[in-house]
């Protein structure tokens, strides 16, 4: 009964007027940014900080929070429509998104994102109002080495995501790690590879290699075609909506995925762009038809879109509780809550009941307008398939241009971006895919940080991957995950095909 | 049709004669005639951040002019001064200094530029670092450490974000004046630092006293020592590495500089206008709520003190090396 009358009273701080309308342009300009290639909800809400100055202490939280979970509703829009990500976390979505859209059910598309991100965004919410306490000592159980073995897990469903050639995807892979070994060296401070540029010390940014990979070079390829396809789209649009059939896919794809996001979403440092990989991994194992992931199949834009949305929500849980920001936008959240004189941590929760309970109950508000506001859209990003490229792709590069700028204004960022877009051209002419060398490259810093850390903590003794009970679940994990190809694979499978 | 297009192309030229002669005009009034830009070296809303956005807009008010904040962090703060620095020096370009981009960095020789082109014009807060005990650790004063680290040599592991912070060198340096040997396990920042040490990774972690500060409160995580010479406020009870009788560390610093190209007679204003804005009653109350400890230390005792710094971190730098 207390939960409800804290809701209620959560309610009652967002339903005054200010609130109500600051949640609204949170939700709106979250979308905006999520929809703008690069342009990501950091620097939209960095931008807006100052401005929240004058704002009550629940206000600004409310609005910049709503930036926040709006952006990962926004993001999927052009994975969908021009197979570039609007933000990291939709990297995913593009493999069957873009697939959609070329057979003519962009709307679909777009429409499943919008409802798994809704439902994943409310359940995380109710996820984040009764268990946070709870959820916040589990993720404080994650410690290096368990950090070491989810990452080894990592490593394992990453094998699953390539969908031609194991070796090319592995090779892409290796690329990726060799990426993450790139700038200032954690454990000892001296700088590596870097060739001297004081920029790549902190190493390659994600952003402007997805940017590169998918946006760049998605533009070139196309420009080879302008002639004879001005169009991305040459067919019909079929319909805008899901039909019953999606219903059924969706539902239950978009439920594992916001498990799989917010649990991800709890642990620092994990977050939206490993949830929605790892959604659309498990999607693909379990799948009934794995061959035809990547072709266009509602799962595979579901689960993930719920995951990065579901991780939002978690990522609140280690900030709300312990006052530990799990990712940057965290981060200049958490400033934001300092600025107004609001430490959040143990006590947040007694001490400013109004901003803990408004939060919560604005994200459950925020997230049905989202949906009203990005459903009638659908219709609105349908359309602009319509335009011919030789219009929308010079759109495109100023929109990824500007956006990679944004994000920490190096122009070294824009220079690595346009590399990798050469190196995205011809890695998919040659049939060497991206999404690998991304996964690898989110996981490859995290995995040599907390696997140098555990041999710090065990004295050079790997046995504490074995010893603690998290992580030699994860361990066990990944090698039955590692052992089932090769044991199924024994079976004569063609055979068993003919037979039927 | 056509004379109103041809009408429209005049008053465009006209606009744009008049800004132009006008920018010429205000050129040769006095400094500062235009927007001067603050070159913030870390992410927003991180602490240097933070306290520069309350600290400028008093600043602006003094100098009579607007200041914007472009953030550019990386490099450990030397990115941003570089960029700065690369500026035509007439003072329009200013820029945060911090221990990494300033003495720390000289000392390891990782600073893009020459530390000399660097003129600090005013330091504004200190960050109190402490060393930490776990949750539910044994060790609750400094003595029970003393006495524990050193019966079980190398058995205890501390947390710290990267050896060379302010914490890593803060804590190198007790550890070896009180000659203990607890292992350094180096995570990326205080955050995963504060969270490996309330899930009980590390025994230790020597973290910003403002990190810590709401589990210390909450009664989950406990200070055994301050680094430096000043107590914390809320904390009376727990001794400074100065009082134990250690080394004093260099602090961390958090100010204003700009380049020493600059002309004096700017340098000066600007130098006012820092000096007005800090002891703004009002600035130092919103910086408190924010979580800082106002300092304030004008263009002679901020340079001397980075000297200092320079100096104290030459004396242990070989034992920040690995």
């Amino acid at each position: 009964m207390d939960f409800l009358q804290n809701l209620l009273f959560g309610f009652q701080v967002v339903l005054h007027p200010t609130n109500l309308f600051l949640a609204f342009v949170g939700c709106v300009i979250g979308t905006l940014t999520g929809v703008l290639p690069g342009l990501g909800p950091s620097a939209a809400i960095a931008l807006l900080l100052p401005g929240t100055f004058h704002l009550t202490p629940v206000g600004a939280i409310i609005m910049l929070a709503g930036i926040y979970y709006g952006a990962m509703y926004g993001g999927s829009t052009t994975s969908v429509l021009v197979n570039i990500p609007g933000e990291t976390a939709s990297v995913v979505t593009c493999l069957d998104g873009y697939r959609m859209a070329c057979q003519g059910r962009a709307g679909p598309a777009l429409a499943v994102c919008a409802i798994g991100s809704f439902i994943a965004g409310t359940l995380s919410v109710v996820g984040l109002m009764l268990m946070a306490p709870t959820l916040a000592q589990v993720a404080l159980s994650f410690g290096p080495p368990e950090y070491t073995s989810l990452m080894i897990v990592g490593f394992v469903i990453l094998t699953f995501l390539a969908s031609s050639s194991m070796p090319k995807a592995l090779i892409m892979a290796a690329f990726g790690l060799f990426l993450s070994t790139i700038g200032l060296d954690a454990v000892s401070g001296e700088s590596r590879f870097t060739l001297d540029i004081i920029d790549l010390n902190d190493g390659i940014g994600l952003v402007p290699v997805v940017m590169g990979l998918f946006g760049i070079s998605e533009v070139l390829l196309n420009l080879e075609q302008i002639q004879g396809n001005p169009e991305i789209l040459k067919g019909k649009i079929l319909h805008l909506y899901p039909t019953r059939e999606d219903w059924a896919k969706l539902l239950p794809a978009s439920l594992r995925g916001t498990i799989v996001g917010f649990f991800l979403g709890i642990l620092p440092g994990g977050g939206a762009v490993l949830s929605s990989f790892v959604s659309y991994a498990i999607e693909k194992r379990t799948s009934k038809y794995p061959e035809k992931f990547g072709t266009g199949v509602i799962e595979g834009v579901a689960a993930p879109e719920s995951a990065n949305n579901a991780a939002t929500g978690g990522a609140f849980v280690p900030l709300l509780t312990l006052g530990i920001p799990a990712n940057i936008v965290m981060a200049i959240l958490l400033g934001a809550f300092m600025i107004h004189g609001i430490t959040p941590g143990p006590m947040i929760i007694q001490e400013h009941p109004d901003v803990f309970w408004g939060l919560i109950a604005s994200m459950y508000l925020g997230n049905v307008m989202l949906l009203i506001l990005n459903l009638p859209l659908v219709g609105i990003w349908v359309q602009l398939l319509r335009v011919p490229y030789k219009i929308l792709f010079p759109l495109i590069l100023l929109f990824c241009l500007t956006g990679v700028y944004s994000v920490s204004m190096s122009r070294v960022d824009i220079l690595v971006m346009i590399i990798f877009g050469v190196v995205g051209y011809v890695s998919r002419k040659t049939g060497y895919e991206a999404a690998p060398l991304i996964l690898a490259l989110v996981l490859g810093g995290m995995f040599e940080n907390s696997l140098r850390q555990s041999l710090m903590m065990s004295g050079g003794n790997p046995s504490i991957f074995f010893l603690r009970p998290i992580s030699f679940a994860f361990m066990l994990i990944a090698i039955v995950l590692l052992l089932v190809p090769v044991v199924l694979r024994r079976k004569p499978v063609p055979l068993l095909v003919e037979a039927r | 049709m056509r004379r109103r297009f041809m009408k429209a192309v005049w008053l465009i030229l006209a606009v744009i004669i008049v800004t132009l002669t006008n920018i010429d005009a205000k050129a040769a009034e006095e400094f500062p005639n235009r927007p001067i830009e603050f070159v913030v070296c870390y992410p927003p809303g991180g602490g240097a951040d933070l306290s520069a956005r309350i600290i400028l807009p008093e600043v602006e008010k003094h100098i009579g002019a607007p200041i914007y904040i472009t953030n550019k962090a990386g490099g450990e703060g030397t990115v941003g001064v570089s960029y700065a620095l690369n500026k035509k020096p007439d003072g329009y370009t200013l820029f945060g200094l911090h221990q990494s981009s300033t003495f720390v960095g000289r000392v390891f020789g990782q600073l893009p530029y020459d530390f000399n082109e660097i003129y600090p014009i005013s330091n504004w807060i200190d960050n109190l670092n402490i060393f930490a005990a776990k949750p539910n650790s044994p060790l609750k004063m400094f003595k029970d450490l003393l006495e524990y680290a050193r019966q079980n040599p190398g058995k205890l592991k501390y947390g710290v974000p990267s050896k060379r912070t302010s914490q890593g060198i803060g804590a190198e340096l007790l550890l070896s004046d009180a000659r203990l040997d607890i292992v350094a396990v180096p995570f990326k920042g205080s955050g995963p630092t504060m969270t490996a040490l309330l899930g009980g990774h590390v025994d230790l972690a020597s973290i910003p006293y403002a990190m810590a500060k709401p589990h210390i409160q909450a009664g989950s995580v406990r200070a055994l020592v301050v680094f430096g010479k000043k107590r914390v406020e809320e904390l009376p009870d727990v001794p400074t590495a100065v009082e134990l009788g250690y080394e004093e560390a260099p602090l961390a610093i958090a100010g204003a500089g700009v380049s020493a190209k600059v002309p004096q007679d700017r340098i000066e204003k600007l130098n006012r206008a820092f000096e007005k804005a800090m002891k703004d009653p009002k600035v130092l109350d919103q910086l408190r709520k924010a979580g800082f400890d106002p300092v304030y230390m004008d263009q002679g005792a901020f340079k001397k003190h980075i000297l200092e710094g320079v100096e104290k971190v030459n004396r242990i730098k070989d034992r920040l090396k690995d």
